[in-house]
């Protein structure tokens, strides 16, 4: 009886909606990195200055349009560094922790260039 | 259509085990019948009956086997089997709402939003469940949990209940051991437990030895034994034996009148109740020693207690067994009536006063007022302490008339009890 309630939850916990498409990936990425702006160092690798986050890096990525697709990196790299920014919550609304963001931005140096970071 | 029997499979074996706690008691039922069992122990006891019949004593042997005599009883014995399970109920309330509301989810599926959470990204860049989806799975989640708890409390309740099953049975309730089978013991009787050389034994006619006065006199023994096996004498017997030797050296001994005359009144007191002692052994001739010895009493101006008196244990008792015609205290109306002791004579009292002297052991003056009352106190008596002279006391006894001691002239009381009064 024990296994079973433990299989159902587990079920429960396993239940989600069809895969993204690479475009509202990217987006989700660019939406938690702005959320961080604040954090030491983040505006200045990805040389934002005084310009908006959010269309700035849409604009540098080319991720606003419906078709966008990743090619370098790829998706499964882009999740990968994506990992630390959803490790507090997935909530679009919640912003990571300046931690996670540094782990990012030393881990993913990919990501960042891909951003139009240095 | 596999997976469905798989699961139904599965449903089965976690319900068809479901656990129920078992009590089982029993109850004593009808009682059917007493009976009675008499077991042989392979043992053999030898027991002595004194019988006096003066001027012989007889000793009645007897051998008997030793039974252990057992009542037992018989009754019906219920065994009740309880079968019960107190998570039952629960689990068919929780099973029942679960698959209420499960089984409601899976029905309104269709109600429900088939568009995913766009909201919402996971960490593998999948979009949320749909609404559809979530309801669909919590349906199944709850029809999954609410079936099983459902079905076992199911099972539970209907296998819940009382299994009698009823049976004879036997206990023993009493459990005596006791001679059994007795017969008259032979062979050749032995003594031991006197002083000195023992008697010479002697031999037993059909299990009976039979000793005269004359004999006993002779013999010092406290037990006798029958080929080195003593017999067992009852506490009655030993007393009847010790009387038996007592009154054949007693009533042996020659008692004329007039040495008696020489004899101290306490000392011919004692030796009237010893005499009257033997009357209970059938046959003693004790009456014309008794004439003897109150003759010599009342030659002496004592009187001899009556050997119908009862016997008393303690003061209370002495009040109920001699109903007091007065009660005489040191301010009562009726102390003028001792001024006429001869009109009380034989007549029970209360007295209370103060012990002025002892005259003697016997003779005690008591102050009641301002009359001087002699009171005959016995010494023999368990109550018969020495009462401290000024002290208070307070007596049942028998007015016995008028006797003169020395130069006081007063009334005498035969005191029953006298005690110490507060």
């Amino acid at each position: 009886m024990r296994l079973l309630a433990l299989g159902l939850l587990a079920w429960v916990c396993a239940c989600s909606g069809p895969p993204a498409p690479d475009a509202a990936l990217c987006q989700d990425v660019i939406t938690r990195m702005c959320l961080a702006r604040t954090c030491t160092g983040v505006n200045e690798q990805l040389v934002l200055g005084n310009m908006d986050c959010q269309s700035t890096l849409q604009e540098r990525t080319g991720c606003g349009g419906e078709d966008f697709a990743f090619s370098s990196p790829s998706r499964e790299r882009v999740l990968r560094c994506r990992l630390p920014l959803v490790r507090q919550s997935t909530d679009p609304a919640k912003a990571p922790t300046c931690e996670d963001v540094d782990e990012v931005l030393e881990d993913c140096p990919d990501l960042i260039g891909f951003l139009g970071g240095r | 259509m596999k997976w469905k029997r798989w699961m139904a499979c599965g449903l089965v074996l976690a319900v068809g085990c479901a656990p129920m706690q078992t009590e089982r008691r029993t109850e004593r039922g009808p009682l059917l019948r007493t009976y009675a069992k008499e077991v042989t122990l392979g043992e053999r006891t030898l027991a002595a009956d004194v019988e006096a019949k003066w001027p012989k004593l007889q000793f009645h042997f007897v051998s008997s086997e030793l039974c252990r005599s057992e009542q037992h009883e018989e009754f019906v014995e219920n065994i009740i089997t309880e079968r019960y399970e107190p998570s039952a109920g629960p689990a068919i309330s929780a099973g029942a709402a679960n698959t209420a509301v499960g089984a409601g989810l899976l029905l309104a599926r269709p109600l429900f939003s088939t568009a995913p959470d766009r909201d919402v990204i996971d960490r593998e860049g999948r979009y949320g469940a749909s609404t559809q989806r979530v309801a669909t799975v919590w349906g199944v989640v709850l029809v999954s949990l609410g079936v099983p708890a459902l079905i076992t409390g199911i099972i539970q309740t209907v296998r819940a209940g009382e299994e009698t099953e009823t049976r004879k049975a036997d206990a023993v309730v009493s459990l005596r051991e006791e001679p059994c089978r007795p017969q008259p013991a032979s062979g050749t009787v032995e003594f031991a437990g006197g002083a000195g050389t023992p008697p010479e034994p002697r031999p037993l006619a059909n299990g009976t030895l039979e000793l005269t006065t004359d004999e006993l006199r002779g013999m010092s023994f406290t037990g006798v034994l029958i080929g080195g096996e003593p017999a067992v004498i009852s506490e009655e017997d030993q007393e009847l034996l010790a009387l038996f030797r007592l009154c054949s050296r007693m009533l042996a001994e020659p008692m004329e009148p007039t040495a008696l005359a020489q004899e101290e009144a306490e000392h011919l007191q004692v030796l009237r109740k010893r005499v009257v002692g033997c009357k209970a052994l059938p046959g003693a001739p004790v009456e014309e020693r008794v004439k003897l010895l109150d003759a010599a009493l009342a030659a002496r101006g004592d009187s001899p207690e009556p050997t119908d008196a009862p016997t008393v244990g303690s003061f209370e008792d002495a009040v109920a067994a001699y109903p007091q015609a007065l009660t005489i205290t040191g301010d009562s109306p009726e102390l003028d009536k001792l001024q006429d002791p001869e009109r009380l004579v034989g007549q029970a009292v209360l007295l209370r006063g103060v012990l002025e002297r002892r005259e003697g052991e016997n003779i005690a003056v008591v102050q009641v007022g301002g009359t001087r009352v002699l009171v005959f106190v016995a010494p023999d008596r368990l109550w018969a302490q020495d009462f401290p002279r000024g002290s208070r006391v307070e007596l049942v006894g028998v007015v016995m008339g008028r006797q003169r001691l020395g130069a006081l002239d007063a009334p005498l009381v035969r005191a029953v009890w006298m005690r110490t009064a507060l």
